[in-house]
């Protein structure tokens, strides 16, 4: 229930910002592409609280090894699928940017609501104060 | 309902707020620039497509930093 939520909070997100009337400097390469840049700064945060974490895990591994048994598991299994999704991503990009239909705007979407799950999944594993 | 009112509602809707809110979070000055109907740069816009480039890039490489390969 808590990651539907999550990811229905992402989804919104992405529904909305778009809305939002903010503006691309003429002449950037984003200019005349706001959903790809919605997207790829979405992309660009979810990856960035993945390494967050991984990194965090693998800094104190020895440690957390002793008090917290289970993690290194469940961040590998989220290393794995993180990965596989990040590479997903980049194909659905290559393809959106190659033809920006419905249809590929649809299935980039699709891809990182996946990473902004596992985002999600991954912070709620490092305690707060870490 | 504006997205702000809704993104400040997200917390409560959610028992997972810590997590939604860490997202929230690192969102970069470029998103709040939306939310503030501000102007992302140019130098803005390529520092973002460069960063996303280097980060498919190494992914498709195989080439993760240590702290993302699953190690026994």
């Amino acid at each position: 229930m808590k990651r539907i939520l999550t990811l229905l909070a992402a989804i919104a997100l992405l529904i909305t910002i778009p809305a939002c009337g903010g503006k691309l400097a003429s002449g950037g390469v984003y200019a005349d592409k706001q959903t790809l840049y919605v997207t790829d700064q979405t992309f660009e945060s979810a990856q960035d609280t993945l390494d967050e974490v991984f990194k965090w895990e693998y800094d104190n591994r020895v440690a957390l090894l002793q008090v917290l048994p289970e993690l290194k598991g469940k961040l590998d299994k989220l290393r794995l699928e993180a990965d596989a999704y990040i590479r997903q991503y980049s194909v659905a990009r290559k393809a959106y940017l190659l033809t920006p239909s419905r249809d590929n705007e649809n299935a980039l979407d699709a891809v990182l609501n996946e990473l902004t799950r596992l985002a999600s999944a991954a912070a709620t594993l490092k305690p707060a104060n870490q | 309902m504006t997205a702000l009112e809704l993104l400040t509602l997200l917390p409560l809707l959610t028992n997972s707020a810590r997590s939604t809110i860490s997202l929230i979070t690192r969102l970069k000055p470029e998103i709040q620039a939306l939310f503030n109907k501000g102007e992302i740069t140019v130098e803005q816009q390529a520092a973002l497509m460069q960063e996303v480039d280097d980060i498919l890039g190494a992914h498709e490489r195989g080439e993760l930093p240590e702290h993302w390969k699953v190690q026994p």
